[in-house]
C-alpha cells in the first residue's frame, strides 16, 4: 500500500521537483547553521549593501550582514514557525470539524460558531489580535498561525465528515458494531486525508506569508533575529538600488510556497486510489 | 411450531419533523415512517417486505439491525430485546444487513480482503493469519477470485460489489440477514446471479432473510413468506402462493396487478390506482388506504382495521376481506 503511494507520487514529475526543492530547503534549515562560518547576527557597516562575492554568496545586508548566513538560519525560523504553526492548527481543526460534523446538534452549532468568529477576521487581522494579545516573539507568532490555520480546515473538514457520515459503509460499520471512535479514525478521517493535505499545503504557504508580513510589521520575529518576511521588508526601502535584497528572500519564500503546493497536489493524486491507474 | 427467530412487536418509527406555520414560527411534527407493525420471522424462512417507495419498509429493516432507534414497540430476537444493553455484545454479530448501493457500501479505501475482515477486527475474532483464511473462504463462498483479495472496490462492477457486500455481512456468521433492496441497483442480467447466489448461502449457512423489495418478481421467487406495507402499515401478511393467488386486500390486488408483464399481446386490463400516497405526517383516520380503495365504505375512514387471520397463515388489515 505505501509502496504503491509512493510509486503513484513518483510518476507526476512537477511534484517530484517541488519535494526536492522542499527536501534541499529543510536540509539547508536543518543543517545549513553547522557550515557556516559567519554570524548571522555579525554587522560590517562599511560593506553593506555588497554585490555577490566568494565571501558574501548573496551579498551583504543594511547593515553589512552576509545575506546568505541570513538567509540560512531564517529558512530555519521561516519554516519552523509555519510548520508548527499549521501542524498545531490542523490537528485541531481537524478534531473541531470532526467532532462537529459527526455528533452533529448542539455541539456542531458551538464549534460552527466559534469557527464563524474565527472566519468573521480577516486572517491577518486575527494573526495581529492574537499577537497584540499574548505578546510579539516567535512562539507567539506560532500560535497565531495556528489559530489563523483552524478555521478553514474545521469548515472544510466538517463538510466532509457531514456528507460521509450518511454513507452507507459507515452504516454497515455500525452495523457490525464499530465504535465512534473507530468510525471516526478508520473510515472518516482517512477518507479526508487528500482534502487535509491540500488544505495544509495551502496553509502552509499562507502560513510564511502571514509569518513575513508579521514581521514586516515588526510583530513577529523581532530583530536582529533573521526571518525572510523581515528581511525582505528591510530590502523594501532600497529595492531600486539594490534590488538583491528584496530578491533573494522573494525568491525564496516563492519557491517554498510553490513547492508545498505541487508536493500537496501530487499527494492529493498519489493518496486518491480511484486515480490510481491513471 | 417453534419460536419465531424475530419477533416485531408493535413497531413504531416516527420521524420529528419542524412544519413552517408561517415566516416565524414553526411546529413539531412527525413523519409517521412506520406506524404500529408486528410480524415474526421464523428460523430459516425468507421474509418478504413489499411495498412502493416511502412505504417504511427500508426503515423497518434499518431498525431491526439498531440503526434507528424505534419510538415505540419492541424487537425480540430469539426472545430476548435487540435493544436491551446486556444483549448488545451477543445480539450485533447474529444480525447483518446488505444494503441497496453497492457503490456507497463500500470504503473506497478498503482493499476487498480488508473489507471483509472489517467486521472480524471489531470484534477481535481469530488472529491476522486466520482472519485471512476466513476472508478466502468467504470470498470462494461469494464466487469472487482469490486475486481479488488486494483490489479496490472501484475496480469492481456492480454485481461483484454486492458480492463483498454479501460476504462481509457473511464474516460474523450471522443467523439473520436483513437484505435492503439487495439487486434493485443492479442490471437484470446479475439481478439473478446474486439471487442465486443469495440462496444458495442460505441452504449452505441455514440463513434466514428478511427481504426487501419493491419488486414483486423477485420476491416471488425468493421468499416464503410476504409482508405487504403501505404507508407505514402492513396491510397483508401471507405466505408467497396463498399472496400471489388470493390476495385479499385491495392494495395488495393493485400491487399484483401493475406487475408488467412481458408479452404485449396480453392485453392490459389493470385497474390502475388512483390519486397519490397520503402524507405519512398526516395520515388518514381509520384504513390508511381508504383515501385510495375503490371498495372503502363509510366504516373505513372511521375506523382502522386491525390484522386479522382469514386463512391460516394469512394475515389481512381489511374490513371487507373475507
Amino acid at each position: 500500500m505505501k509502496g504503491t503511494i509512493l510509486r503513484r507520487f513518483l510518476r507526476r514529475k512537477i511534484s517530484v521537483l517541488g519535494a526536492i526543492v522542499l527536501i534541499l530547503f529543510f536540509v539547508v534549515a536543518i543543517f545549513g547553521p553547522m557550515f557556516c562560518s559567519q554570524d548571522p547576527l555579525a554587522q560590517d557597516l562599511v560593506n553593506k549593501y555588497q554585490d555577490p562575492s566568494p565571501e558574501h554568496w548573496f551579498g551583504t545586508d543594511y547593515l553589512g550582514r552576509d545575506t546568505f548566513t541570513r538567509m540560512v538560519y531564517g529558512a530555519r525560523v521561516s519554516l519552523t514557525l509555519s510548520f508548527s504553526g499549521v501542524i498545531t492548527g490542523c490537528a485541531i481543526g481537524v478534531l473541531m470539524g470532526v467532532i462537529a460534523g459527526y455528533f452533529g446538534g448542539w455541539v456542531d452549532s458551538l464549534i460552527s460558531r466559534i469557527i464563524d468568529i474565527l472566519l468573521a477576521f480577516p486572517g491577518l487581522l486575527l494573526a495581529i489580535t492574537v499577537v497584540a494579545i499574548l505578546g510579539n516573539g516567535t512562539q507567539n507568532t506560532a500560535i497565531a498561525i495556528a489559530i489563523f490555520s483552524i478555521p478553514s480546515i474545521a469548515r472544510m473538514v466538517r463538510g466532509i465528515v457531514m456528507s460521509n457520515k450518511g454513507a452507507e459503509y459507515i452504516q454497515a460499520c455500525r452495523v457490525m458494531g464499530a465504535s465512534n471512535g473507530r468510525i471516526i479514525f478508520t473510515h472518516i478521517v482517512p477518507n479526508a486525508v487528500s482534502q487535509i493535505i491540500v488544505n495544509i499545503t495551502l496553509n502552509l504557504g499562507t502560513a510564511i506569508l502571514t509569518a513575513s508580513s508579521l514581521s514586516f510589521l515588526g510583530l513577529g520575529v523581532q530583530p536582529p533575529d533573521p526571518e525572510w518576511g523581515a528581511m525582505l521588508s528591510n530590502g523594501r526601502d532600497v529595492i531600486r538600488s539594490y534590488p538583491l535584497a528584496v530578491f533573494i528572500p522573494g525568491i525564496a519564500i516563492t519557491l517554498v510556497v510553490m513547492s508545498f503546493s505541487l508536493v500537496g497536489d501530487g499527494l492529493r493524486d498519489a493518496l486518491d486510489p480511484k486515480l490510481k491507474n491513471s | 411450531m417453534s419460536a419465531p427467530l424475530l419477533e416485531v412487536q408493535n413497531l413504531k418509527l416516527y420521524y420529528p419533523v419542524k412544519v413552517r406555520k408561517n415566516a416565524l414560527f414553526s411546529e413539531k411534527g412527525f413523519v409517521k415512517a412506520v406506524d404500529d407493525i408486528s410480524f415474526t420471522v421464523n428460523q430459516g424462512e425468507t421474509f418478504g417486505l413489499v411495498g412502493e417507495s416511502g412505504c417504511g419498509k427500508s426503515t423497518t429493516g434499518k431498525t431491526i439491525v439498531k440503526l434507528l432507534r424505534p419510538t415505540e414497540g419492541h424487537i425480540l430476537f430469539e426472545g430476548k430485546d435487540i435493544f436491551a444493553p446486556e444483549n448488545k455484545a451477543d445480539l450485533t454479530t447474529r444480525i447483518q444487513i446488505i444494503f441497496q448501493d453497492p457503490y456507497s457500501s463500500l470504503d473506497p479505501r478498503f482493499t476487498v480482503g480488508r473489507c471483509i475482515a472489517e467486521p472480524m477486527v471489531v470484534h477481535k475474532i481469530g488472529t491476522p493469519k486466520e482472519r485471512e483464511e476466513r476472508v478466502r473462504q468467504l470470498m470462494a463462498d461469494v464466487g469472487l477470485r482469490p486475486e481479488h483479495y488486494t483490489k479496490y472496490p472501484h475496480e469492481f462492477s456492480g454485481g461483484q460489489r454486492q458480492r463483498i457486500g454479501v460476504a462481509r455481512a457473511l464474516a460474523l456468521n450471522p443467523s439473520l440477514i436483513v437484505c435492503d433492496e439487495p439487486v434493485s441497483a443492479l442490471d437484470v442480467s446479475i439481478q439473478a446471479q446474486i439471487l442465486n447466489l443469495m440462496q444458495d448461502l442460505q441452504a449452505k449457512y441455514s440463513l434466514t432473510y428478511i427481504f426487501i423489495s419493491h419488486n414483486l418478481s423477485v420476491v416471488k421467487h425468493l421468499c416464503d413468506r410476504i409482508a405487504v406495507m403501505y404507508l407505514g402499515n402492513i396491510v397483508e401478511i401471507a405466505g408467497k402462493n396463498d399472496l400471489f393467488d388470493h390476495p385479499s386486500h385491495p392494495y395488495t390486488n393493485a400491487l399484483l396487478d401493475a406487475i408488467p408483464v412481458p408479452d404485449p399481446e396480453i392485453p392490459t386490463m389493470q385497474e390502475m390506482l388512483e390519486g397519490d400516497v397520503p402524507s405519512p405526517m398526516n395520515p388518514p383516520a381509520g384504513c390508511c388506504f381508504h383515501t385510495r380503495c375503490k371498495k372503502a365504505c363509510e366504516r373505513c375512514s372511521r375506523e382502522k382495521p386491525a390484522l386479522r387471520e382469514i386463512a391460516p397463515g394469512h394475515q389481512v388489515a381489511c374490513h371487507l376481506a373475507e
